[in-house]
């Protein structure tokens, strides 16, 4: 069944602009994506072993995802014997009502919530708070975009796209609303001082915790959990509640596969060989254990996976949500992530997107935000085949009629012209008597239909006045085209 | 256990841990451990002079025979030392883990043992057990990790494996490798944000 | 004697035929003996790229007939290559076709001779500078050390796809030739082919980036192996007025092999040398 995504209600074209027009978040996405894939090369360049790992990882995801079902089956087992709680939920509603009801039998009020794409992917945070819960957002870069009422622009780096001064303001203005004292200044330590304070009173105070997972070990029932900054640890084990929203492909067979893929997300990520906190999670607290939280609950959500398993795509549920490909698409560095429309952003985005919510959402997805340069397969730690995705998406949408009717004519004709020999030559007579109305100085400046966009800001030399063929035809008439 | 390989990958981990901002002291076995653990101790936090700074001391059962009061002397700190498996002691009475929630978020040093150290990538792993909290290593600024050398080993996989020996794993384990950090302002790295911003490790030496 | 076939792409067919002539004269030099297979217009990657795989099959056949047919009568046929003026085009005639055959397979009218032909076309296909690099045809060095510098910008699909990456330079550097290294060098410039139609703010912003990296090398030109990229940025580089020789790898070949490589010889060469008013 198809998934429901969020959806930026702005059209590609204003989504586009408005990020094209925007020079902090061009020159704050630059300096990010090439911080961090830099990082993710001399990580590579200098661990040998990191290579190993990666393929052995890759393996261990793929073998996952071919048997997703009974995988699932027993980590439910395994987690329900470790006395957690496990739900199978089917998208965005089932998991809000799920929570919702919970902290109604709690009687909790306050959620500390660590970063999760899924969480966003199911926009939680609306449907908590609609239901008069309140949520807090305790990653640093989430917790800003959180303030600021927008969406993350980047898997790792949610705030990516604003600048100090921009992160300074909205502090400010929380401290007035909240009647504590602002950041003492816009560097970074007065700005992350201020986050640590007001987010420790949250954790302090929480009655139920939300995160995601990164990985869950069905042989042992495990729920891992990786970050920097230790806020998901604080989520996980400050609350009397720890609630995991994770999607079934987070799925692996065994406690050796994790150990197989546990360092991608860092080295792939940010160019360390570990994230500074990695958190193994196996059960509530243990009888006699004086932490962790009293209720674990893991809801395995579906919201369009399942669909994929076992098709030609299905090597999209082995994303690790590294963001590697984000940090060297060229797309993604001129526009940042709020141009995909959506909760993913980058190659795996503009990918996974239609394929989870279906084509006809942001179709424009696989068209529009790719050139194929295939920067993207080429960093992937897990191999994920993105560009001949792109490719087969797009053919798709021409298959299933949803090009424009002119463009379809366009390729058609131009299809028709240049795979004989013959018509190729006719083409060439007609072009040169065409292109005289095109051109400017000698260079072609204009066009109609399919080529227009070239010229408005590019020029294009003419068809050459002989071209090779004409050329060869003319210094070795004995070679005559057999036409 | 490390024999003479023990050596090697000792240094290979301070290396990979001082490399990700983690400080590191290593003794012998014997007398010299707690001057050792009260000179990192010291090295960890920023004292205003006169004060006794709070510090929660749990480094657990393995460490039963460490004395706290040496280490961590009454007239240069404020300790709340927990001792005891179940129930859990301080000072000889039992206590509530959830009083020991609100002393973590306000010492200013968390004292912890470790489980296992990982040379590849310069981590300490530690688990929860009976007896053995986590919170010190999470909610005070500072982190100081008392491991021996035998607990070293040369991967995740390896460390990994070690938990599994053990029988089903642990309620939660957590793999720290450095300082707390985030580089979400503008792509700057900060050290120390949610978790300890501070983190050290004494290593005993020797096989045992 | 060596015969090769030239590939040479519909952009420098139609529009930049002066790169097929410096590769017949590069290849002759280098005692080739050079065919053309006239039946040759268009690989169809810019169809198959954009979805329109009906269209791109029926190029994609066209090409590989053309290729594939006996080699023209000469003096020795015992070795045969054929050699591409595009490492995109090259791309995907070797590594995307297989896709496009698997795809045809399933449609009416599929012949399976087709993966036979496929496969003994791209057997022996070459993109120009792999095959100049082939060691048994290291270049002709000129002994003259020129001081000439130029800026290499290395097509996406020839460095990823095809996985020539290095060979330019490699080719460069044995005709002493300078090469200055742009920085952000394996970044995409935005051509993506119909891309740089279809979403032309996006393609000139890249354009725009890399023509900045390019140019900060001061170099005395730009190269590289694709017209695909070169139209693109030598579009933006006449459209705002920016006064650069850009040149195919084949013509910087043929000058250095003349000796011509002095700054004023590469602009004579070179597109858009001149402020366009």
């Amino acid at each position: 069944m198809a998934g429901r995504l969020p959806r930026d209600p702005a059209p590609w074209a204003a989504r586009r602009d408005r990020a094209l027009a925007s020079p902090v978040l061009r020159a704050n996405i630059r300096s990010v994506t090439h911080r961090l894939a830099d990082a993710r090369r001399r990580a590579y360049a200098s661990y040998p072993a990191g290579q190993v790992l990666r393929v052995a990882g890759r393996d261990a995801k793929r073998r996952a995802m071919a048997q997703v079902e009974p995988l699932l089956d027993q980590l439910r087992d395994r987690l329900s014997a470790n006395g957690a709680r496990v739900i199978f939920a089917e998208g965005p509603k089932e998991v809000a009502d799920y929570v919702v009801s919970l902290a109604a039998r709690r009687g909790a009020q306050r959620i500390v919530k660590s970063k999760s794409m899924l969480t966003e992917e199911l926009d939680l945070n609306r449907r908590l708070a609609a239901a008069g819960l309140a949520v807090r957002e305790t990653d640093l870069g989430e917790y800003i975009i959180q303030l600021l009422d927008e969406r993350p622009s980047h898997i790792l780096a949610p705030a990516a796209h604003r600048n100090r001064q921009e992160i300074h303001a909205v502090f400010q203005e929380t401290a007035d609303r909240e009647g504590v004292p602002g950041p003492t200044s816009d560097d970074v330590g007065p700005l992350t001082a201020f986050a640590r304070q007001r987010l420790r009173e949250d954790f302090l105070a929480a009655e139920i915790g939300i995160t995601g997972a990164n990985f869950l070990v069905a042989e042992t029932g495990t729920v891992v959990l990786i970050t920097n900054e230790g806020n998901a640890d604080m989520v996980a084990s400050l609350p009397p509640v720890h609630v995991v929203i994770a999607g079934i492909d987070k799925v692996l067979d065994t406690w050796d596969a994790l150990a197989a893929v546990i360092q991608q997300p860092a080295l792939s990520g940010v160019g360390q060989r570990l994230s500074a906190y990695t958190t193994l999670i196996s059960g509530p607290r243990a009888a006699g254990s004086p932490e962790g939280p009293e209720e674990l609950h893991v809801l395995l959500v579906d919201n369009g996976r399942r669909q994929l398993l076992g098709g030609p795509y299905a090597d999209v549920l082995t994303c690790i949500r590294c963001g590697a490909c984000y940090n060297v698409c060229p797309v993604y560095r001129q526009v940042g992530g709020h141009a995909y429309g959506s909760t993913y952003a980058g190659p795996i985005g503009a990918v996974e997107t239609p394929l989870l919510a279906g084509l006809d959402f942001l179709p424009e997805l696989p068209k529009s935000l790719c050139t194929l340069c295939n920067a993207c397969v080429e960093a992937c730690p897990m191999d994920i085949a993105l560009p001949d995705h792109f490719i087969t998406l797009r053919r798709r949408q021409v298959d299933e009629g949803r090009e424009a009717a002119g463009t379809r004519l366009t390729y058609r004709a131009w299809g028709r012209l240049w795979s004989s020999p013959r018509q190729y030559q006719r083409f060439v007579s007609w072009a040169r008597r065409g292109q005289r109305f095109m051109m400017r100085q000698g260079r072609l400046v204009r066009s109609p239909g399919l080529w227009a966009g070239w010229f408005e800001t590019r020029d294009m030399p003419p068809i050459a006045p002989e071209t090779f063929h004409e050329w060869w035809a003319r210094r070795s008439p004995s070679g005559k085209a057999p036409v | 256990m490390s024999g003479p390989g023990g050596s090697p990958l000792r240094q290979a981990f301070r290396a990979r841990w001082e490399g990700l901002g983690g400080q590191y002291w290593e003794t012998a076995p014997g007398p010299g451990l707690t001057g050792t653990v009260a000179a990192a101790a010291d090295a960890l936090i920023d004292r205003v002079p006169g004060q006794k700074p709070p510090a929660l001391w749990w480094p657990g059962p393995a460490w039963a025979s460490l004395a706290w009061e040496a280490a961590l002397p009454p007239d240069r700190w404020t300790v709340t030392a927990v001792t005891g498996r179940e129930p859990l002691t301080v000072g000889g009475r039992p206590t509530d883990p959830t009083v020991l929630r609100g002393v973590a978020a306000s010492a200013v040093l968390g004292v912890t043992g470790a489980a296992w150290a990982v040379a590849d990538t310069g981590s300490v792993a530690l688990t929860s057990a009976p007896g053995q909290g986590l919170w010190p290593s999470l909610l005070p600024p500072s982190h100081l990790i008392v491991l021996r050398e035998a607990q070293v080993v040369a991967t995740v996989a390896d460390g990994l494996r070690r938990v599994r020996a053990e029988g089903p794993p642990p309620a939660m384990a957590k793999i720290i490798s450095g300082p707390s950090s985030t580089a979400d302002i503008e792509g700057q790295l900060w050290i120390g944000v949610h978790g300890p911003g501070r983190v050290g490790v004494v290593v005993v030496t020797g096989a045992d | 004697m060596e015969q090769v076939d030239l590939f040479v792409s519909c952009l420098v067919d139609l529009f930049e035929p002066a790169t097929g002539r410096a590769a017949v004269a590069v290849m002759e030099r280098r005692g080739a003996q050079v065919g053309f297979p006239l039946g040759q217009t268009c690989c169809g990657q810019f169809a198959y790229n954009a979805g329109h795989w009906p269209e791109a099959w029926a190029m994609a056949k066209n090409l590989l007939a053309a290729l594939d047919a006996p080699p023209t009568p000469g003096p020795d046929r015992g070795e045969r290559a054929t050699v591409g003026l595009s490492g995109s085009c090259v791309a995907m005639v070797r590594e995307e076709y297989p896709k496009l055959l698997d795809w045809a397979a399933d449609q009416p009218g599929w012949d399976s001779s087709w993966r036979v032909r496929h496969a003994r076309v791209a057997g022996r296909l070459w993109e120009l500078s792999q095959w100049l690099n082939r060691a048994a045809l290291a270049p002709v060095a000129d002994e003259d050390t020129t001081t000439t510098r130029v800026a290499l910008h290395t097509g996406c699909h020839m460095r990823r796809v095809l996985g020539a990456g290095a060979d330019a330079a490699a080719v460069l550097a044995a005709l002493r030739v300078r090469v200055a290294t742009p920085e952000d060098e394996d970044q995409c410039c935005g051509f993506g082919g119909t891309y740089a139609m279809t979403e032309p703010k996006i393609s000139t912003a890249l354009a725009d980036d890399k023509l900045t990296a390019l140019r900060a090398t001061q170099a005395d030109a730009m190269v590289s192996c694709d017209w695909g990229c070169l139209l693109h940025l030598a579009g933006r580089l006449s459209r705002t007025g920016v006064a650069w020789p850009v040149l195919h790898l084949a013509e910087l070949v043929d000058l250095a092999d003349r000796g011509e490589l002095a700054p004023t010889q590469l602009a004579r060469a070179g597109r858009f040398a001149r402020e366009v008013p």
